[in-house]
């Protein structure tokens, strides 16, 4: 029982990791909270599931297909919704975000319905047998895709050069503008990415819980993960996400069921006490 | 100009609020020789939106059917609904709203238990009928109100019926159950008739798991159910959960036996659930969609004139069932239409069955239905498994 | 126009004779309203005062004292669930236990406040949001306190011979409970204690550097603002006359948000347009409805509508209702001159 709760809790966690990656390079390269990174999630599942069911094609191709139109959309909302936003108090970020979350899980309610959808799985349905236990062959599949996709990022940051220029980018914007970065150009990317990002894991999540346009509260959940991690940190994303979820089901378990819905909140408030800039982060310089 | 036409706009929404509605001549609101005017509160944006839109589509087909044959007693029913999003101080608003400004003679269906509790204490206050709330709510009936006519199985009544059909017809008194169900009143009032029929016949249940609504990841509950040695489990859900539980369920390779009420035994559940939902069993106040019985002819011919393209569904069923039972009272209030008319009529009403379901009120009753039947999930659809039974006290 | 010179013109309470003028009217409207309005009217008005309170409160702690706060509807719940259970359970009277509900909601803000003193900006926001589930859960689960998921059901309040069981009269008595508070915080902001809100939002080494004592301060407003949102969630509860946990979740906290900002964060004027906005957007959706029937509200254009006015007023309006509104008048004043 322990370990098939430490594999559904790595599987969520994947998916936290995942939101919660594409929640910090948004911050890295922007400084904007993007607290819409749940609906984009929802979002990319939405499109991927329309164009298998409505225009029946096959899987594969609606994946691919879905994460070009969420990296588009993601350049979308940052020209019209996010750039205006830069250089204004966080508060005004947070609400921002906060209202773009808003509208875009309603648009998606609008368009598709607030009905609940099964979504097809990559993953086969059978239990996978390890010995005396049995575990759920998607929650396998998530956690290797999604570390699969991390060493992907992880090789694009490091060797291509787009992933240099986002790097000099988040670092210090005026100094990678100065080098020929075209600041602006990344700051769409990077939007571009995340809404990839989500699109994934909205993908990977989807048949496990049944896709609804509320699926995007699971973004929250990210926030926790990013903290834990230490703001602005890549691996401390990926790190803060699967422990976030593989103690909430832990303690869902163990403990008793309704602290499982707080424990990443009760994580949160106890890091933000002792070690507020997280496992990976950097204590950050006050300036007046 | 910006601020002209920002000041212009404010006024434009506000100032229709303050407008005091005429003043009407009859003796009860709402009636007039060819019209009677019906209100309905329900959560048509919020999480229960997909239960709201469907229940009023099938209401709404009913009223058509009966306003096109000539209404009753040469009266058509108009039927004004108000979205309360889920939030009780808007079902309040809504209600003051339907009564002060559109003068409804009587409210017909609210969704949900908290808006449905927080606009009775008015309702009754001004003395206005509703009937048929679709809240199954025990307390709604325990103490009967006299202008609250609830046209169900109340929650506590199916959870007697569950455990009566697990000792009597499922022939297993010795197995061992557990249950499992929504952390909030609806899954309190299950688990006061699981228990109070439990105790009749000496059952104890291995575990009593609890969720919150909205979860979506059961494992950690089913996992200690299982653990507790459970054959059978009694959930307390309604769509989205009971699929999940069932999904979850056979990826842990669990043949254990899963029942739940009758807000479940919509198809889709078997849907959502896919292979996962065969042998479920779920309880049911309705006859499925695929029977014979007279209601349900009459509701798929009224729905494939009326509405063909919509998908016909056990909530717009009910919709559809609920107005019926609002026609008939309607009926039995007489030509003389008035609130008490409308309150003494219904308590006229005894033994109509418009779905298969049983409906009878009197003075002091308000239940309306007090029996069931269970059906089976068997290759993604609902069959029968029992007829019509009444709890054994 | 806005020179002064001398303090006492500064710390007056109507800055000019137009406020007042525009105050008096504002109040013989509202006193006058159960005369000419249905109970519809009323019961809105009434809703738009507590929700005042609270955007008052709200108001001074995140936009005065810069102390962004994710969860407030977490305190309004303590202070109806305290309120609800001082009056059923306890058998308190009301006129005790609405003022004990704001002290005890003040007291779990000084629990907030004291860990929320390390916290800046985005940390802040994310610990009050943090906050706010975790008390949502507490709330259903404390079964022997909340009821749980069922709620709990209140009888219509009466202070001591005087019964308010009809909508007119508690909503008199909700109008002067808002006054109050209005006063109470017109005051605070006039006052040193305004002052050095203003100074810790503004730039907190700063004032720190000119004696504010940040842990005091910041404390206090946490106190101050939760005592408001105490008051109204006991008198929401004995309005609304039945309360569950669903009443107070992160959607409402939001909410009371978008009234700060809609309204105008850091002004009081700017509270009360915010609750009006907000009490009354849906409402007027709905009666704009029976006019343009074309205007269907069944599919999430409330939802919507709330994220694209915060977003736009955001963009587009940073200063809120308030703000335009002065701008409005500044038109006026300098008229022809623009």
């Amino acid at each position: 029982m322990f370990f098939q709760q430490l594999i559904s809790g790595m599987a969520l966690g994947s998916i936290y990791a995942l939101i919660a990656l594409g929640f910090v390079i948004i911050y890295k390269a922007t400084e904007v909270i993007n607290f819409a990174q749940g609906e984009l999630m929802v979002w990319g599942a939405f499109i991927a599931l329309t164009l298998t069911t409505s225009m029946g094609l096959p899987l594969w191709l609606s994946f691919v297909l879905s994460l070009f139109f969420m990296a588009l959309f993601g350049i979308l909302l940052e020209v019209l919704a996010i750039r205006p936003l830069v250089g204004k108090p966080i508060f005004s970020i947070v609400m921002a975000t906060i209202g773009l979350s808003f509208v875009l899980r309603h648009l998606a309610g609008i368009i598709w319905s607030y009905d609940n959808f099964r979504f097809p799985s990559i993953f086969p349905r059978q239990p996978f047998s390890l010995g005396l236990t049995t575990i759920a062959s998607s929650h396998l599949g998530i956690i290797c895709t999604s570390f699969a996709l991390m060493g992907l990022l992880y090789g694009f940051f490091r060797f291509t050069s787009l992933g240099l220029a986002m790097r000099a980018t988040q670092q210090n914007q005026l100094g990678a503008s100065i080098v020929g970065v075209g600041v602006k150009r990344i700051f769409s990317l990077t939007w571009a990415l995340a809404a990839m990002l989500g699109a994934i894991a909205g993908i990977l999540i989807a048949p496990v819980q049944f896709l609804n346009v509320n699926l995007g509260y699971l973004g929250l959940k990210a926030f926790p993960a990013a903290v834990l991690g230490g703001f602005g940190s890549i691996p401390g994303a990926i790190v803060g996400g699967l422990i976030i979820g593989v103690s909430e089901n832990l303690a869902g378990t163990f403990l008793a069921t309704w602290v499982r819905e707080i424990f990443a909140y009760i994580i949160l408030l106890v890091i933000l006490m002792i070690r507020p800039q997280g496992i990976f982060g950097i204590q950050e310089k006050k300036r007046v | 100009m910006k601020n002209k036409g920002l000041i212009l706009i404010f006024i434009l929404i506000l100032f229709p609020i303050f407008l005091r509605a005429p003043a009407s001549s009859a003796a009860d609101p709402g009636v007039t020789d060819d019209q009677v005017l019906v209100g309905a509160i329900m959560d048509l944006t919020g999480h229960m939106a997909f239960l709201g839109k469907e229940i009023i589509h099938g209401a709404e087909l009913f009223f058509r059917h009966s306003n096109e044959k000539g209404g009753v007693y040469g009266r058509k029913i108009k039927l004004l609904v108000e979205d309360d999003m889920a939030q009780f101080p808007r079902a309040l608003a809504a209600a003051k709203k339907l009564v002060e400004r559109d003068k409804v003679f009587c409210f017909f269906s609210t969704l949900g238990q908290g808006s449905t509790d927080t606009i009775v204490p008015f309702l009754e206050k001004e003395k206005i009928p509703l009937v048929a709330p679709f809240s199954q709510s025990s307390a709604l009936i325990h103490p009967p109100k006299r202008y609250i006519f609830q046209a169900t199985v109340s929650t506590e009544l199916q959870g007697r019926l569950i455990i009566d059909f697990i000792v009597n017809h499922l022939k297993q008194p010795k197995s061992k159950i557990g249950t499992l169900v929504q952390a909030d009143i609806y899954g309190e009032d299950l688990m006061k008739g699981l228990d109070r029929q439990a105790k009749k016949y000496g059952i104890k249940f291995v575990a009593e798991e609890r969720f919150k609504r909205g979860a979506v990841d059961f494992s950690p509950q089913l996992q200690r159910l299982r653990g507790a040695g459970a054959e059978t489990i009694v959930l307390c859900t309604v769509i989205r959960e009971t699929a999940a539980v069932l999904k979850e369920v056979k990826n842990m390779g669990w043949p254990v036996q899963v029942i739940g009420p009758s807000a479940t035994s919509d198809p889709v559940v078997l849907h959502l659930a896919g292979e996962a939902s065969e042998g479920y069993i779920s309880m049911s106040i309705s006859e499925l969609l695929t029977s014979d019985h007279p209601g349900v002819k009459l509701y798929k011919a009224v729905h494939e004139k009326y509405d063909p393209k919509h998908k016909i569904g056990a909530y717009s069923q009910m919709g559809f069932e609920a107005a019926m039972i609002f026609v008939e009272g309607l009926r039995l209030a007489g030509k003389d239409l008035t609130r008490e008319s409308l309150v003494n009529g219904l308590e006229k009403m005894k033994d109509y069955n418009v779905m298969g379901l049983s409906l009878t009120f009197g003075p002091d009753d308000r239940e309306g239905g007090t029996s069931a039947f269970f059906i089976k999930g068997s290759k993604g659809k609902y069959v029968p498994m029992t007829g019509w039974m009444m709890v054994t006290d | 126009m806005e020179i002064k010179t001398d303090y006492f013109e500064d710390i007056k309470i109507f800055k000019e004779t137009s406020t007042l003028i525009w105050f008096l009217l504002a109040m013989g409207f509202l006193l006058s309203a159960p005369l000419f309005a249905g109970g519809y009217v009323v019961y809105m008005l009434s809703l738009t005062a507590i929700y005042t309170i609270v955007s008052l409160g709200l108001n001074l702690l995140s936009g005065y004292a810069g102390q962004i706060s994710l969860g407030h509807a977490a305190f309004l719940a303590i202070g109806a669930y305290s309120s609800a259970y001082l009056t059923v359970k306890l058998g308190l009277p009301f006129w005790f236990a609405l003022p004990a509900s704001g002290f005890i909601t003040a007291a779990a803000g000084i629990l907030i406040g004291i860990p929320a003193l390390r916290l800046r900006g985005l940390y802040l926001a994310i610990a009050t949001m943090a906050f706010a589930f975790i008390a949502d859960e507490v709330i259903l689960n404390w079964e022997s306190v909340t009821n749980g998921a069922n709620g709990i059901k209140l009888s219509p309040p009466s202070i001591g011979p005087l019964a308010l069981d009809t909508d007119q009269r508690f909503y008199y008595f909700i109008l002067a409970i808002t006054l109050i508070m209005l006063w109470g915080a017109k005051n605070i902001i006039r006052s040193s204690l305004g002052r050095a809100f203003i100074a810790i939002r503004d730039s907190e080494t700063a004032a720190e550097t000119m004696g504010v004592n940040l842990s005091i301060y910041k404390t206090i407003a946490f106190l101050i603002s939760a005592f408001y949102a105490g008051i109204a969630g006991s008198l929401f509860a004995h309005f609304i006359k039945y309360i569950s946990p669903s009443n107070f979740t992160l959607l409402d906290s939001i909410g009371f948000i978008i009234m700060i900002l809609v309204g105008g964060t850091g002004t009081l004027l700017g509270s009360v347009y915010g609750a009006v906005f907000i009490t009354f957007l849906p409402e007027g959706i709905r009666v704009l409805k029976d006019f343009f029937p074309f205007f269907v509200v069944e599919t999430g254009l409330q939802g919507l509508l709330y994220g694209l006015i915060l977003l736009l007023f955001i963009l587009f309006e940073p200063t809120g209702l308030y703000g335009r509104w002065l701008k409005i008048k500044r038109y006026w004043k300098t008229f022809p001159l623009k």
